[in-house]
């Protein structure tokens, strides 16, 4: 027993030191690429500001570019936010604050994919979503990004983030969202093609900081 | 015979020596001393230190959310059933096992890793999995068995992920919103369900995402496994009534929301700020424990018939 007591003690004793001893915790992501958000995007020009209504601000963000860009009558919006410190599970980016939560009747997911990495490689799947309101339907496309790493699924990204944090020790990372007035369902693949145009023009002028 | 000799041909007093000298050579399942108990104890104690900020982040997360504050009683209620069974604990042989011993290690690579990397939820269900493995380790296989479903129950304190719980809420109000709008169109009220909103002739009503009944399940299952051991009964029923506590749960949900909209349709705005709806998470555990009451008297009767 004295023996198994022991062991079972030492083994607390190492995880309390493995703890206590780990490096703290750095920002690492240059949150210059979060102001690298441009004025224009191709041939939609911006204007600071996005309706809270449309993307909602998220309490835990450091810092956001939030710009409004039109093309003739078409309008979209976009957020770009940057998040740090997130090994604290509350200042983590909240799937609350992604698009609109109240009074919404419907959220249906839509399937994007964007060509954001160079060619040759395998379009990159995104999050995007019809979010439907009384007398309104959004389109919303959203990624998460660390460094010039995209990703489109909440529990990659939530993995990709942990392994950061534990083996490199950085807790960094963007929301990328844009969102624009959807069309009926018939018009749902030439809004799809217009956020994916979006998001590459976007991603391209990110840069990432790494 | 070849030379083997037949166990019928050996001397009795040989047998009995050689016998002797096995039991003497082979590990000795005993009853456990009151040292082995305090070793026990300091283990456990040790554990406790070793997850004091987990803890302490667990206790936060209880206080603060409503629908999480059955966390505080769930200790309380691991430690009445290891009370329950202090005979069985008392009376079981002690001999602890190898096999504890990688649950031990995994457990706590799922709290340093948790930890480091901010995903509490691995670092908080790493908590049962060490003491499971160090009762095991220590104890043996027999006190475990006696001892798990007490250790186990604490699962039942740890808040589910975030992310995982806030796509099965909207499943769950979507869900919620089709049955309430189905039943309320039986009981002739005229109604359009439009995703999560219902469309009454006087106003709409949303099924937010307080009133889905996904937050509460994992109090209901706790709710339902703690009844479950109250007293003796099969371990069929005891299975039953665990499982069935968040069907029940969600069924009492469902009865809440189509009573909250026929008084909304019949009273108006006045019948939303009444206590049934303002209490939701009181009023659905209370409506879950009359609805496990019922079940149990049922399976309890049925049993009983099939015995006789």
């Amino acid at each position: 027993m004295g023996l198994r007591l022991a062991t079972v003690l030492i083994l607390f004793g190492m995880a309390a030191f493995l703890l206590h001893s780990a490096a703290p915790v750095t920002s690492a992501v240059n949150p210059a690429s979060v102001y690298a958000v441009p004025n224009s995007l191709g041939t939609w020009t911006g204007s600071d500001g996005v309706p809270e209504e449309v993307l909602p601000v998220d309490a835990s963000e450091k810092i956001s570019v939030r710009r409004t860009y039109r093309h003739g009558d078409q309008v979209a919006w976009v957020s770009v936010a940057l998040f740090v410190g997130q090994d604290n599970e509350i200042r983590r980016a909240s799937v609350n604050r992604i698009y609109p939560g109240r009074a919404v009747n419907r959220i249906e997911p839509v399937s994007l994919t964007a060509p954001l990495y160079e060619a040759g490689t395998s379009p990159v799947p995104l999050a995007a979503v019809i979010v439907q309101q009384e007398g309104r339907r959004l389109l919303v496309a959203y990624w998460h990004q660390i460094g010039r790493r995209v990703f489109g699924n909440e529990y990659s990204f939530r993995v990709a983030l942990m392994r950061d944090i534990v083996v490199d020790r950085h807790a960094d990372s963007m929301l990328v969202r844009i969102a624009m007035p959807a069309g009926p369902e018939s018009q749902l693949s030439a809004d799809l093609a217009v956020v994916e145009r979006l998001a590459v023009d976007l991603y391209a002028s990110l840069g990432g900081g790494r | 015979m070849n030379g083997v000799i037949a166990p019928d041909k050996v001397a009795p007093d040989m047998s009995v020596e050689m016998a002797a000298k096995r039991v003497a050579l082979a590990p000795v399942a005993r009853v456990g001393s009151r040292v082995d108990w305090l070793a026990l104890g300091l283990a456990m104690a040790a554990a406790v230190a070793l997850y004091v900020p987990i803890l302490i982040g667990l206790a936060g997360d209880w206080a603060e959310y409503p629908s999480l504050s059955h966390g505080f009683a769930v200790p309380l209620i691991s430690a009445y059933l290891l009370w329950n069974r202090r005979h069985q604990l008392a009376e079981a042989p002690l001999k602890g096992s190898l096999a504890g011993l990688p649950l031990i290690v995994v457990a706590l690579a799922m709290l340093v890793i948790g930890s480091l990397g901010g995903e509490s939820f691995g670092a908080r269900l790493s908590l049962p999995i060490t003491l499971l493995g160090v009762v095991w380790f220590l104890m043996g296989a027999q006190v475990l068995r006696q001892a798990w479903m007490a250790l186990a129950y604490l699962v039942f304190m740890i808040p589910l992920p975030y992310v995982a719980l806030k796509a099965l809420t909207y499943q769950s109000r979507l869900f919620d919103a089709g049955l309430t709008a189905t039943a309320l169109g039986w009981l002739g009220v005229p109604v359009l369900q439009n995703g999560v909103m219902l469309h009454l002739p006087n106003m709409t009503l949303e099924v937010a995402d307080e009133c889905s009944s996904v937050p509460a399940i994992a109090a209901l299952l706790a709710l339902g496994a703690a009844y479950a051991q109250l007293q003796a009964r099969p371990t069929w029923i005891r299975a039953v009534l665990t499982l069935a506590a968040a069907p029940l749960g969600l069924l009492s949900n469902i009865i809440r929301l189509i009573l909250t909209s026929l008084s909304a349709y019949y009273l108006g705005p006045i019948a939303l700020n009444n206590v049934i709806h303002k209490f939701n998470g009181t009023s659905v555990f209370l409506a879950t424990v009359v609805l496990l009451v019922l079940l149990d008297t049922c399976l309890t009767r049925f049993w009983k018939r099939g015995r006789t």
